[in-house]
Order: structure tokens, then sequence, then C-alpha cells
């Protein structure tokens, strides 16, 4: 009799953690990275904090540096800086679709490549790239952006910021 | 030279380590030597010589792991003092994490101790009987921890050596805190979830224990042990700091704390250390050693009053909760 006793004991207890461990999973509470089924493969509209970053985990709030990758399948990854977007895409090879940014002069969703960035915004992640639709003096193509955020020379390195701050 | 080469605490640390790596070595040799010629049916002189030096090598073995014991909160001590110097580092969280060595060392050295229990264990058992019948196994089991102990001290070398301490590294609260808001626990728990499976967890290992279901009880400890350290640093840790955004393992280790983490951080070690070695011997050797009975269930309860401890008495001096 003892014997059963301990068993419906232990039954209860590892039910209620099972319970509590889905209820849990299954919560709106945590992380948020991915939409599924974005059959029209075109960019989103979230809400502040609605998502996270696939890349450093922060939440989304500051929605003018917005970067949304959308693979074949209609999934669609969130960045909060175009600098995580370099960094993800160095670990991860999804079948990409399209990679929509916002640009910060005009508002617009626009494909990476076919605007321009420049060097000393003040993004969410302080590498001070940001996407432009009209092309500044100092302005640099995608593949240069990239180029420059993998090698480190960000506004995160000193020396790179005092150059680029003392430019004119 | 490297500056956390010159700190006195760095020093003193590694000079215990190589002390004790240098004794272990002697053991080590002195145990390859009695695996290979011991035979206690010999009434040899040989023999008598060999039964001696396993005694000697079990006395070196007991005070290495007296020193090991005491070395790793002198190690969690030597981090905490490091960042003074280390920048950006507020606590050892930043320090452990200063290179790609201090967690695995950490890790290394906390499995390390959990291994040195048990032998402690089958040693005892060894000595109870007559005919030392755990001989063989203890030492093998002592050239299988040697080899650990050997990848602990390359790790510790490696790790103190290459601290730059030119490069910042992030702060604690950068590391457990809540960086944008994302949410930090597992399984997207909320911390009332995280407390409900952390006191269930606890309840589970208690009943595991009690009704001697003791492979259970292993998975048991190893539950408790997981969702008590989230239940810590994201819930009970902000009690002890009385702030509800300081999230850190390693803060409450200092005075300011009245160094309440080696309390908290060593009866949870102290947990997993115990159960698993009751569970060893249970299973393997078919002992039930008394005192690691009594501590199994003495130890999990200690931990989960502490910390509720520091909850209530919070709630009773302020009439709120964090």
């Amino acid at each position: 009799m003892k014997k059963f006793l301990v068993n419906v004991v232990l039954f209860a207890l590892v039910g209620a953690m099972i319970v509590v461990l889905l209820l849990a999973l299954g919560s709106e509470e945590g992380t948020k990275y991915v939409y599924k089924g974005n059959s029209s493969h075109k960019p989103l509209k979230i809400k502040p904090k609605e998502y996270q970053c696939s890349e450093c985990d922060m939440n989304i709030d500051q929605l003018n540096y917005l970067v949304e990758l959308i693979t074949t399948d209609g999934e669609t990854f969130f960045f909060d800086d175009i600098g995580c977007l370099v960094l993800w895409l160095e670990n991860h090879h999804p079948d990409i679709d399209r990679i929509f940014t916002k640009t910060i002069d005009t508002h617009q969703w626009i494909e990476v490549e076919k605007v321009w960035y420049t060097r000393k915004a003040a993004s969410p992640m302080g590498y001070g790239f940001a996407a432009v639709e009209k092309r500044g003096e100092d302005a640099i193509s995608y593949a240069k952006m990239r180029e420059l955020m993998l090698q480190g020379q960000t506004l995160h390195d000193p020396f790179v910021k005092k150059q680029l701050l003392l430019q004119k | 030279m490297n500056e956390v080469l010159l700190s006195h605490e760095v020093m003193v640390y590694l000079l215990s380590e190589s002390l004790l790596y240098g004794l272990l070595l002697l053991g080590f040799l002195v145990s390859l030597r009695l695996l290979k010629l011991w035979d206690f049916e010999a009434f040899t002189t040989q023999q008598f010589r060999l039964e001696t030096q396993s005694y000697l090598l079990a006395t070196i073995l007991l005070f290495m792991i007296v020193i090991k014991l005491g070395l790793l909160p002198y190690f969690v001590y030597t981090l905490d003092t490091l960042s003074d110097i280390v920048p950006g580092a507020m606590c050892g969280a930043g320090v452990i994490k200063a290179n790609s060595y201090g967690n695995p060392l950490l890790l290394v050295k906390s499995i390390t101790l959990v291994l040195l229990g048990i032998w402690v264990t089958l040693h005892q058992l060894d000595l109870e009987k007559k005919n030392y019948p755990y001989f063989r196994i203890k030492t093998w089991f002592f050239v299988a921890i040697f080899v650990l102990l050997s990848v602990e001290y390359g790790l510790d070398i490696a790790y103190f050596t290459q601290i730059d301490i030119h490069k910042p590294v992030t702060c604690c609260s950068v590391i457990f805190g809540q960086v944008g808001g994302a949410n930090a626990l597992p399984f997207h728990l909320n911390t009332l979830q995280l407390l409900l499976l952390f006191y269930l967890s606890f309840v589970l290992l208690w009943v595991l224990i009690v009704s001697h279901k003791v492979v259970w009880s292993l998975f048991g400890v190893l539950l408790f042990a997981f969702f008590a350290y989230y239940s810590v640093v994201y819930f009970f840790g902000t009690y002890i700091y009385e702030l509800p955004t300081h999230k850190c393992p390693f803060c409450m280790l200092q005075s300011h704390y009245y160094y309440v983490g080696y309390m908290v951080w060593g009866l949870l070690l102290g947990s997993v250390f115990v159960n698993v070695n009751r569970v060893v011997m249970q299973v393997f050797f078919h002992q039930s050693v008394e005192t690691l009975q009594r501590l199994s269930w003495l130890l999990p309860l200690l931990f989960v009053l502490l910390c509720s401890l520091y909850v209530g008495v919070y709630y009773l001096k302020n009439g709120v909760f964090l």
C-alpha cells in the first residue's frame, strides 16, 4: 500500500512538472525569432519588442533599422541591425528568397543589395551601418558594408570611430 | 609578464595547484607500480612493502582532496579579486569569460571534485574490509581521475596565462541580465513557472530518496540542480542583492553579501556530489553509506531553506516582494 502511495505521489509530481513545462513552451513569453508562413514573401509589419534579433537575441524595438530575411519557404527572420544580419549569415545558410531592410532616410522597405549604407548611424548595436535610399558622400554598397563589418571596421573600433567622426 | 600572474591570489593558487600536481604525479607513478605488482594473497616482502605504499598513496590522495576542496572556493575568490584588474568585469562572471578556458575549467573542477568524492567513499569501504576488495578498482579509478586532473592543471595554466587585461570583458548585468527585455530562462519559462518547477523538483528528489529509488534519484538531483541554478540566478539572487535587476551567480560571493554565495553554491554542489556518490555506491558496489544517505536529503533541504529564507526575510522587512 505504501509503495502504491509513493508511486502515486511520484506520478503526480512528474505530471505536474510536465504540465508546467508544456504551459511554458506553449506560452507567448520568451523568445520569438521566426515568423512562419509568410507566403507573400513581403516584409512584415511588426510591433516593437514583438520579435527578437536572431543574432544578438535583443528585443527589436527600434523598427527604423529593422532587417527581415525571408526564406523560400516563407520563414521570416528578424534582425535589429544590418550588422547582425551579416554576422548571422556567416554561420547560417538558409535558402534565401529576399532580404529587406528599412531605410532610415525614406522609411521604405528595400532589398539590402539595392540600397546604400551610411557608416555613422546610431544603429541599435552600435556598428554604425544603416541603409539609406539616397546616396550620400560617404555611402557604401552592401558588399563593402559586409566586408567592413566582417573586418570589424565599425564604430566599435575606437580608431575607425575617430576617423569617421573627424570626417566632415 | 602578464599582470594577472603577478596577482598574489593567482600566485598562491597556481603554486598550490603546481605542488598538488607534483604530489599527484608521484601518486600516479606509485599507482601504476601497485597495479602491476599487487597480489594480496602473497606473503612476500614486496607485497608488504606495496601495502605500506598503498597506505602512503591513500594518505597523499586524502590530503590532496582536502586541499582541492578548499581550492575550489579559493579559485572563485581569485576570479573575484581579478575583477579589479580586468577591464569591464565587476565580479568573477566577467573574469571567467575573459577567455575560452574559463568555463570549461570551472566545469572540469566541479566534475573532478565529484569523482574524488566517489574515490574517498570507495576508499573508506575498502578500508572497512580486511582484504581490500576494492583496491584495484579504486586505484584504476584514481588513474582515470589523474587524467582529468592533468587536463584541469593544463586548463589552469592556459586560463591564467591568457587573460588579456587590455581587452574589456562584459560585466554580469550583460551576461545574465535581460538584455533588451529578452527572456533568459529556458523553455520560455516565466519566473513563477520556474519557481514551481524548482520546488516540485525538490519534493520529487526528496520522495525519490525517501522511497529508496536509487537510480531515479540521480535524475532527480540533476533535474533539481538544473532548476536550482536558474532559480538562484534569476530569482533568489535578486533577494540576496535586494535589487530586482541584479542577476548574477558570482556577485553573491562578495563581502557585501556576507559571502553567502559560497554557502548557496556549496550546498547545491554538495547536494549533487552526495547524491551522485550515494547512487554510485549503491548501484555499482551495493553498499549503503549511512552518512551519505543522511546528507543526500539534508543538503538539498538546507539549500532550499536558505534560498527561501532570503525571500521570506525580505518580505517581512519590506512588506512586498521584489
